[in-house]
């Protein structure tokens, strides 16, 4: 058995499929006794979709493509 | 040079095409030097478009160059040995620190409404204001999709090493939503808002 300092310590790995499988195992099990861990292992899920979530961030202002453009022009002369 | 000609010709198309991409990441590694980190890539990848093999494959291996650049640059300016001494940050729960202060009172979906309150403008200005060693890390994999592997072999860095600062950038990126939270007045607004309502 593992506690729960070491079982929240390995979530975002667990969650990345990241961990041998005997750590997976610890984990497993800890889950499956703790109610405690499996809302702090759903918040960890959420806190990485707000990463991926930016993602869809299109930020590329027009006055950077402009420059970027004629810096490329140059590259080619 | 036979055929450089065309490869050059296509160079622009395919240059323009990586931008957002490679912007993007470029914005999220180097912050303030974006544009050079850009620049830089731009000239190396020109210098090599030869080895490029399929079009489409454009963005993904400027991605990949532009990790060259940034780690070359990281060599030379020594920043990649700047590990911060941090007191409990490793320790640190942000789904226990909510639980704690608690604060939509009545909420019975408390950690939900707490990450509601962040906008996509929010993390990125989170993201941007964390020191670089933790944030490349923290970008490469959950913003850009690199594998841990990956990310080694394109810093330069043993697994160990990134993995253990892919552990405090997450611990770190926790901590800062709170304090984001709490100096922008996040929770204090809504709150504000939720008690108007009747
Ligand atoms: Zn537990």
């Amino acid at each position: 058995m593992i506690t729960c300092t070491e079982a929240v310590k390995q979530f975002w790995q667990y969650l990345d499929d990241d961990l041998a499988p005997k750590q997976q195992q610890l984990v497993d099990d800890h889950l499956g006794i703790c109610r405690q861990c499996c809302g702090e292992l759903e918040f960890a899920r959420v806190l990485q979709s707000v990463l991926e979530d930016q993602r869809s961030v299109d930020e590329l202002p027009a006055e950077v493509r402009e420059r970027m453009a004629r810096f490329v022009k140059e590259l080619e002369r | 040079m036979a055929g450089g000609k065309t490869a050059q010709a296509g160079f622009s198309e395919v240059a323009m095409a990586s931008l957002p991409r490679i912007y993007r990441l470029a914005r999220r590694l180097a912050n303030r030097g974006a544009e050079d980190l850009v620049q830089e890539t731009l000239m190396r990848a020109y210098q090599r478009f030869g080895q490029l093999q399929h079009v489409e494959a454009g963005p993904a291996w400027m991605s990949a160059i532009m990790l060259n650049v940034y780690r070359d640059g990281l060599r030379r300016s020594k920043r990649s040995i700047d590990e911060l001494a941090f007191d409990d940050v490793d320790e640190y729960s942000l789904y226990r620190k909510v639980e704690e202060e608690d604060p939509f009172p009545y909420s019975d979906s408390l950690h939900l409404d707490f990450i509601a309150q962040f906008g996509r403008d929010d993390v990125l200005a989170i993201l941007l204001a964390m020191p670089e060693i933790y944030r490349a890390p923290l970008v490469l994999h959950y913003v850009e999709g690199y594998s841990t592997k990956e990310i080694a072999r394109n810093l330069g860095a043993p697994l160990g090493t990134i993995l253990a600062r892919l552990h405090r950038a997450r611990k770190l990126f926790e901590r800062d939503l709170w304090n984001y939270a709490d100096r922008e007045g996040l929770l204090t607004k809504s709150h504000m808002k939720e008690s108007v309502v009747p």
